[in-house]
C-alpha cells in the first residue's frame, strides 16, 4: 500500500528537515519544497493528504500558495497547516481567511506538539 | 459788704452821701439796671470778695447752671465747692486774677453739683466797689455752642474724611485708568506676539469660539488644509471633513472639538482630514480650551499632518517585524532541534553533565526567544496595533490555571502558592489569553525576586465594579525611587537584575499596557526587603471588544 503524502513547503531547510523525519517515522511519505511554486508544481503532480505551508517563501509566498489552491478544484479541498514565524494576529487571521485549516507559530510551540497537531489533523481526514 | 449792698441795694443806697442828687439818681438807676441784669442775665455771674477769694452773691442762672443754692455758695472759696475740674491749682489762678484784675478761659470745663460736667468761659474781672476790691465772674454756658462746634468739627472732619477719601477714590481711578493703559498695552504687545505666533507657527492652528464657530486661521492651516481663512471664518469646526482611517466621517461625539467643549479638557487626537482638493492625510489634532472663570469661552486648535510619522511608523513595524522573524526563524530551528533529541531514546545514555549542559543551551534559547516576542508585543503595543479578541472568561479557572502552573516553577525554589477567592467572581467578557499572561507575568516576578521557600498569595477578589487580582510575596521589594520606573519599557532594577539576570524589563510594561487598555489599572504596594503586592482592577462593566495599548 502506497504511504500517504505529505508536502512540506519552506525555504528553510532545517524545518523541513526534522518534519520530514519525523513525519516519515510515523510512516507518512515526505516530499518537500522550498518555495511555493515549487510546491504548487508537486502538489498538481502527487496527490497529498496534507500541506504543510511556510508563509514567507521567494518566489511564491504561503498566501499567494493558498489563494491560487482555493481557485483550483483539483487541489482546494487538501488539509493546510500554516507553519509559520509570523505570530501575529492579522497574519494568522489572514491565513485562516485564506483557506488554511491551521496555523502553527514555529517558535511558541514545542517540537512535540507541533507533530502532536500535524497528526490531529491528519486523524480528521 | 457788696453782697448786702447788691441785695438791697436800693435801701442802703438812701443811705450814701452823694455829690447831687442828680448823681445819685443817676447811680441809683445804674444799680437798679445792674441788679435786674444780675438778675435776669444768661450768664452764670459770680461775687467773690478780691481779698479772701470769698463768694459774696451767685446770680440765679448760675445757681441753675452749676446746680448749687446760695447756701451751698456763700461765704465759700470758689475751689472749695470743687467747680473746677481742670484748674489744678486755682489758688494761684486766683493770685494771678488778683495780681491782673482780669483772667479769661475760653473753654474750662465744670462740674456741677450733680457730677456732670459742662463746659464755660470764664471770665473774671476785678474792679472797684465802695473802695472795695471785688471779683465778677461770669460763667457762660458753652456747652451747647460746644456740642454745635463737636458737630461742626465732626462734620468738617467728616467732610474732610469724605474730601480724602474722594481724593483717594480720584487717586485710585487713576492709578487703575493707568494700570488699564498699561494692560492695553501689554494686551497690545501679547496681542502683537500673538499674532505673530499665530501666524508664524508651523503648526496648523485654528481659533474657534464658544459656539464652535472659527475666528481664525493661520497660514499653516491653511497651506495644511487647502482652505483659505475665508473660506473658514464663521464655519462651525465640526463641520471641516475629518474621516477615520477606514474612510468614515468621524461622527460629531468623537470629534475633538466637539470632546473638548463639551468636557472643558484639552483633547488630543488622530484622525484624516480630507482637503480641499480632495487629497486625504493624517492629522494629529490638538484642541485647548479656552477657559474663563470656569467657563470655556472658546477652542484654540492645533494639528499637524502626520503623513510622514505614520510612514516612519509603518516601517518601524515593518522593520521590527521582519526582524523578529528573522530571528525567531533561527531560533526555532534550535528550539525544535534541542527538543528532538531530549525525546530521543539515546538522550537517556547521555551522562548527566552533558544532560545539564544541553538543558542550558535549552534555556537561553528560550530566553532569547521570550525577548524577541517581547519585542515584538512592545513594538505591536506602542503601535496601537494589538487586538483583543475577548470572551466570556471565567476569571477564577484561568487565575486557578495560572497558579497552577506557576506552582510547578515555584516548587523548585520550594515556594508555595497560595491562592484564596474571596467572593463570587462575575464572568469577565475579556482576552482569556491576555489575561493569562499578566497573570502568569506577576507571578512568575514574584518567584523570581522571593527567597527559597516562601510564599506567594494569589487572591482574587470584588468590588462593586471591578474584580481584582492580588499578587502577594515577601521577596526583595522594590525602592521609592524603581517604583517610578517600575512600569516603564526595558527598566530594571539594580537589585532586580543581580538577583535574576534573565529578565527583559518588558514585562510589567506589557502587563501595565494591557490591563489599561482593558480600562482597568495596576497598583503596586512594596516595601524593600518586606515584599510587593501587586493589584489589578479589571472593570466588571466592559463588554465591548477593545484594542489594548490603543491611542486614539
Amino acid at each position: 500500500m502506497d504511504k500517504k503524502l505529505i508536502l512540506i513547503a519552506d525555504d528553510e531547510p532545517a524545518y523541513s528537515k526534522i518534519l520530514q523525519h519525523t513525519l516519515e517515522n510515523e510512516g507518512y511519505a515526505v516530499a518537500v519544497a522550498s518555495n511555493g511554486d515549487e510546491l504548487l508544481n508537486i502538489a498538481h503532480e502527487r496527490k497529498s493528504v496534507l500541506i504543510i505551508l511556510d508563509l514567507i517563501m521567494p518566489v511564491k509566498n504561503g498566501f499567494q500558495v493558498l489563494t491560487e489552491m482555493k481557485k483550483d478544484q483539483k487541489l482546494k479541498k487538501i488539509p493546510i497547516i500554516a507553519l509559520s514565524n509570523l505570530g501575529q494576529e492579522e497574519d494568522i487571521e489572514k491565513a485562516k481567511i485564506l483557506g488554511a485549516n491551521d496555523y502553527i507559530i514555529k517558535s511558541d510551540e514545542t517540537f512535540h506538539d507541533v507533530i502532536h497537531i500535524i497528526k490531529k489533523q491528519l486523524a480528521i481526514d | 459788704m457788696l453782697s448786702q449792698l447788691l441785695n438791697t441795694a436800693p435801701s442802703k443806697k438812701k443811705n450814701q452821701t452823694y455829690p447831687c442828687d442828680h448823681m445819685d439818681a443817676k447811680l441809683r438807676f445804674s444799680e437798679l439796671r445792674y441788679r435786674r441784669l444780675f438778675e435776669t442775665a444768661q450768664d452764670g455771674i459770680l461775687i467773690l470778695n478780691a481779698e479772701t477769694g470769698k463768694i459774696t452773691d451767685a446770680n440765679p442762672f448760675l445757681k441753675k447752671i452749676l446746680g448749687y443754692s446760695q447756701e451751698d455758695l456763700l461765704g465759700k472759696e470758689l475751689w472749695q465747692i470743687g467747680v473746677f475740674k481742670d484748674i489744678k491749682d486755682s489758688k494761684a489762678a486766683f493770685l494771678e486774677l488778683q495780681k491782673n484784675g482780669y483772667i479769661r478761659y475760653k473753654d474750662l470745663p465744670l462740674e456741677t453739683k450733680t457730677g456732670h460736667s459742662i463746659d464755660v468761659e470764664f471770665v473774671s474781672n476785678v474792679y472797684m466797689v465802695d473802695q472795695q476790691k471785688v471779683i465778677q465772674c461770669n460763667i457762660r454756658d458753652i456747652s451747647d455752642r460746644k456740642k454745635a462746634e463737636d458737630i461742626v468739627t465732626s462734620k468738617t472732619k467728616d467732610l474732610e474724611e469724605l474730601t480724602r477719601s474722594q481724593e483717594e477714590t480720584k487717586q485710585a481711578m487713576l492709578n487703575v485708568m493707568e494700570d488699564l493703559e498699561d494692560a492695553k498695552t501689554r494686551i497690545e504687545i501679547e496681542k502683537v506676539k500673538d499674532e505673530a505666533m499665530f501666524a508664524s507657527m508651523g503648526e496648523g492652528l485654528i481659533a474657534v469660539d464658544n459656539s464652535a464657530k472659527v475666528t481664525a486661521v493661520n497660514k499653516a492651516a491653511e497651506e495644511m488644509l487647502g482652505w483659505k481663512s475665508k473660506d473658514l471664518i464663521g464655519k462651525v469646526v465640526t463641520t471641516l471633513p475629518l474621516e477615520d482611517e477606514e474612510g468614515n466621517p468621524v461622527p460629531l461625539e468623537k470629534r475633538p472639538s466637539f470632546l473638548a467643549l463639551a468636557t472643558g479638557k484639552i483633547t488630543n487626537m488622530t484622525y484624516f482630514f480630507v482637503r480641499k482638493d480632495h487629497v486625504k492625510f493624517p492629522i494629529a489634532v490638538n484642541v485647548t480650551p479656552l477657559v474663563l472663570g470656569g467657563k470655556t469661552i472658546g477652542l484654540i486648535e492645533t494639528f499637524r499632518d502626520i503623513t510622514r510619522e505614520k510612514e516612519i511608523d509603518r516601517a518601524k513595524t515593518e522593520f521590527v517585524s521582519l526582524a523578529s522573524h528573522q530571528l525567531r526563524t533561527p531560533l526555532g530551528i534550535a528550539k525544535w532541534y534541542i527538543e528532538a533529541i531530549r525525546e530521543e531514546g539515546y538522550f537517556d545514555k547521555v551522562p548527566e553533565i552533558g544532560k545539564d549542559y544541553f538543558n542550558e543551551v535549552y534555556k537561553s534559547n528560550e530566553r532569547l526567544l521570550a525577548l524577541v516576542r517581547n519585542l515584538l508585543s512592545i513594538s505591536r503595543i506602542d503601535q496601537g496595533k494589538v487586538k483583543d479578541t475577548p470572551k466570556l472568561t471565567n476569571i477564577i479557572e484561568l487565575v486557578g490555571d495560572a497558579v497552577k502552573s506557576m506552582s510547578i516553577v515555584a516548587a523548585k525554589s520550594k515556594i508555595t502558592i497560595h491562592l484564596t477567592i474571596e467572593k463570587t467572581i462575575p464572568g469577565l467578557f475579556i482576552d482569556p489569553l491576555r489575561v493569562q499572561e499578566v497573570i502568569e507575568n506577576l507571578i512568575t516576578n514574584a518567584i523570581e525576586y522571593s527567597s527559597t521557600a516562601s510564599q506567594i498569595e494569589v487572591v482574587v477578589d470584588k468590588l462593586p465594579q471591578k474584580i481584582l487580582i492580588i499578587v502577594k510575596d515577601t521577596g526583595i521589594g522594590i525602592s521609592e525611587k524603581d517604583k517610578k520606573k517600575l512600569f516603564t519599557k526595558f527598566f530594571r532594577s539594580e537589585k532586580a537584575s543581580v538577583k535574576n539576570a534573565e529578565g527583559t524589563g518588558l514585562g510589567l510594561y506589557v502587563v501595565k499596557s494591557y490591563v489599561e487598555g482593558w480600562g482597568g489599572d495596576i497598583s503596586l504596594v512594596s516595601k524593600e526587603g518586606k515584599g510587593s503586592t501587586f493589584t489589578i482592577s479589571l472593570p466588571i462593566t466592559k463588554q465591548e471588544n477593545r484594542g489594548v495599548g490603543t491611542r486614539f
